[in-house]
């Protein structure tokens, strides 16, 4: 029975919520900067009026709701649905002012892309597009990625023991480190030190691919914050494929993986335990369900004839297989050729990959690893159990950092959350259909936006309805923040309207 | 059950003035965006039919029927005289194309990558590199940019003074050469170049400084900063 | 005069399991190898499979 909601929650919601549109605000300073840098005016102007804003209005929204309180996990859900709305509001007014978007609407499908680190996007002409409007766009991926890492890792841990592990690979028992400024300021130092490791070896590669030691920076630094951040916005329109570099990719290939480690699983690493990496329910799963995708995508493009020799098949296969499971969505191939030359089982293989997604904890999306091992060895588990005579206890565990019991409550709640998941892709695929596009191409383009996968067909382009464009935003905000802010902030609004006093 | 204590509801209708306030400041904000976009108008004069884009739904129509799923593939390859295509065209049906030459016009755009083999580049056949040009020089929206890698001989450098990017549109070159879907480098769908020629000179379009966004900058920098100190100066006092 | 002598290896070892590079260096490692072994297991993979087909 629900409360409904005092001035001391909306304070807080806020409040909190200005906090974070008062760091949006920030961030825009640095493409500002380099607007400045490269004489791009008009670009600076916007850049300098969006942070204005946003600066503006956090700071006021802190001045008028000042508490000295701290969050419930409640109010902390329900603040990062609420900002995850708002942001991307003053996050859209550079790029529509860039000129390279159709509508408002456009742009806020854009920035919400970029914050939930999806990689679907609605540029036009992104080829001609000023420097600092696509580093705007590559930034919102990084601060979009680590920001939800940082949220789910503070806030979703403190939600439970039981349902925690589900959310961040840990549970409320053993946070990575005890406290959460402590927890933040490790993710914020990973990042760091991965984005100037990563920058640096993609710049190389760049250059190597032929480019100018500026321009390569730029380029490296755009590819880094995408394949880290598990993003896939690309600064030239070809993707990956512009760069025409074996070495770029490869480069790509352990950025994207590390991007979907959950940093519960980097700080195990950062010790020294590798022995984790095959210990770990979550490894375990995404090294086989790679496998096995991998396998079945390769006997799908062989039989269609697609590609022939085992070279192409890893370079062009293998990728597009990591990209999607790791949520990533960077291409190495024309989204149109999964269509005409792919033939039906190799792209319906990246579809799964994407539904399947990475680590709970990271910045990948999808239905996340953790569920998927878990529901498994239930299933193993329910197996056993008829197998074994009727009197047999049977105890299932499972390894994440530590050894852990299987519980009914953990599977059942990896179960009802699995379930949402798939109503998530189906029922945006659903949509798709009454559209006219494909129950192929419909799912496809559902599962991209709901699992951060960011894979395209070709659906979402400037020219599609804008029925469909909301509802892929809406798929995007709900499948990154997993279903259970979204709901805290349902559950507040709902409060306000039929809540007891 | 009684109220907790200390709680103080608030009346929905204060709830719900708070919430208009906030829609109609965000509905300004969209507004104050709106208007101070370039200020082109958004029409062209350039018949639909030229700038129809690919739709998913489209109905493909290639010059050889595509094979289903588990036959084999052959190339086709009908004579050598090279046929004119778009890059629609070579993505919709890459296995017709697949081993034919082609004669393809596009702009080059983001970079020529000097390799052992010969000079990479993407030449894009959208509507911004010859119909509209580029963004944000008008305001006719057509979707993404098409085009395809184009793998130059070494001397085709030279050709080319203009390369397509942020405030440069690129030189339209017109390339023969063969098209493969899977090249023996292991890139897709690229075409493989042995004669190129400039058709069009790019050139740098200027994108002049807005008046009225300059103005509005500086005002909300201006009061940004005002925020700010006051948020400093009654922090301080707290 | 004072009396300098190399540092010996297990005081550089102590130092080098301090410094804050350590970690990283472990970890970035570590992610690289998975993707290795993934990529070759998959690599065979593709042998088979274009192979048969």
């Amino acid at each position: 029975m629900l409360f409904r909601p005092d001035r001391r929650d909306f304070s807080l919601i806020g409040f909190y919520t200005g906090k974070v549109l008062f760091g949006v605000g920030v961030a825009m300073l640095i493409p500002a900067v380099m607007a400045v840098a490269l004489g791009e005016r008009n670009e600076l102007y916007a850049f300098l009026l969006s942070a204005g804003l946003a600066i503006s209005v956090g700071r006021a929204t802190e001045l008028l709701l000042y508490t000295r309180e701290s969050l419930s996990t409640s109010h902390g859900l329900a603040t990062v649905a609420l900002s995850w709305l708002l942001a991307p509001i003053f996050a859209a007014l550079p790029l529509l002012l860039s000129g390279h978007y159709a509508s408002y609407l456009d742009a806020y499908f854009e920035s919400m892309s970029g914050f939930a680190t999806i990689g679907l996007t609605l540029a036009n002409d992104l080829d001609h597009m000023a420097r600092s409007v696509n580093l705007w766009r590559h930034l919102m991926q990084f601060i979009g990625g680590q920001g939800i890492v940082v949220v789910v890792l503070t806030i979703l841990a403190s939600a439970g023991g039981r349902i925690g592990y589900l959310y961040t690979g840990e549970g409320r028992e053993e946070k990575i480190l005890p406290n959460v400024i402590r927890t933040s300021r490790f993710i914020w130092r990973v990042a760091l030190i991965y984005s100037l490791i990563g920058t640096t070896l993609l710049w190389i590669a760049v250059i190597g691919a032929g480019l100018q030691p500026l321009t390569a920076l730029y380029h490296g630094a755009n590819l880094f914050m995408a394949a880290f951040d598990t993003g896939g916005f690309a600064t030239q329109s070809s993707s990956v494929a512009f760069y025409r570099s074996v070495y770029v990719e490869a480069v790509l290939l352990p950025l994207m993986t590390a991007g979907a480690f959950s940093f519960a699983l980097h700080y195990q690493l950062w010790l020294g335990r590798r022995s984790e990496l095959v210990y770990n329910i979550e490894t375990r799963t995404i090294a086989t369900s790679t496998l096995v995708m991998f396998a079945i995508l390769a006997v799908g493009l062989a039989r269609t004839g697609t590609f022939t020799e085992p070279g192409v098949m890893m370079r062009q296969g293998f990728f597009q297989v990591v990209s999607a499971h790791t949520t990533t969505g960077l291409a190495t191939v024309p989204g149109r050729l999964y269509v005409t030359d792919w033939g039906v089982l190799a792209p319906a293989v990246l579809v799964t990959a994407m539904a399947f997604g990475g680590m709970a904890g990271s910045t990948a999306g999808g239905i996340k690893a953790m569920r998927i091992g878990l529901i498994l060895k239930g299933v193993i588990r329910d197996v056993r159990k008829v197998l074994l005579p009727e009197d047999a206890i049977v105890v299932t565990t499972f390894h994440s950092s530590t050894r852990k019991m299987l519980t009914e409550n953990q599977l059942r709640a990896a179960a009802t959350v699995l379930l949402l998941w798939l109503v998530l892709y189906f029922g945006g695929g659903l949509i798709g259909l009454f559209y006219g596009y494909e129950l192929q191409l419909s799912l496809f383009e559902s599962t991209a936006a709901a699992s951060s996968g960011g894979l395209s067909v070709g659906l979402v382009r400037p020219a599609l309805e804008w029925p469909l464009k909301v509802v892929y935003i809406a798929q995007m905000m709900i499948g990154r923040l997993e279903f259970i802010a979204v709901f805290a902030l349902l559950g507040y609004l709902l409060a306000i309207v039929r809540g007891r006093v | 059950m009684s109220t907790p204590v200390g709680r103080r509801p608030i009346p929905r209708r204060r709830v719900a003035a708070a919430a208009l306030g906030l829609a109609a400041f965000l509905a300004a904000v969209v507004a104050a965006g709106e208007a101070l976009r370039h200020p082109h108008t958004p029409v062209s004069d350039i018949p639909e039919a030229q700038l129809a884009g690919a739709d998913p739904r489209d109905e493909l129509v290639c010059p050889d029927p595509q094979p289903r799923e588990g036959q084999r593939r052959t190339p086709d390859i009908e004579g050598t005289a090279p046929v004119r295509v778009t890059s629609n065209d070579l993505f919709d049906c890459p296995e017709a194309y697949d081993g034919r030459r082609v004669v393809y016009r596009g702009e080059v755009v983001g970079a020529l990558l000097e390799r052992a083999v010969g000079v990479w580049s993407q030449l894009n056949d959208d509507v911004y590199a010859e119909l509209l040009g580029p963004l944000p020089a008008h305001r006719d929206y057509r979707g993404g940019n098409a085009g395809v890698g184009v793998l130059l001989p070494h001397g085709a450098v030279d050709l080319v003074s203009f390369i397509g990017g942020p405030q440069t549109r690129g030189d339209v070159l017109e390339v023969v050469g063969t098209f493969h879907r899977v090249d023996p480098t292991g890139e897709v769908a690229v075409i493989h170049a042995d004669g190129a020629q400039r058709m069009a000179d790019g050139e740098p379009f200027p994108d002049p400084p807005l008046a009225d966004r300059r103005l509005a900058a500086w005002l909300a920098v201006i009061v940004a900063l005002a925020l700010v100190t006051i948020e400093r100066v009654v922090a301080l006092r707290r | 005069m004072a009396h300098w002598s190399l540092p010996s290896v297990t005081r550089l070892r102590a130092g080098w399991r301090r410094s804050p590079l350590h970690g990283a260096v472990l970890g970035i490692a570590s992610v690289a190898l998975a993707t290795v072994a993934v990529a070759l297991a998959c690599t065979a993979i593709a042998f088979v499979v274009t192979t048969i087909y």
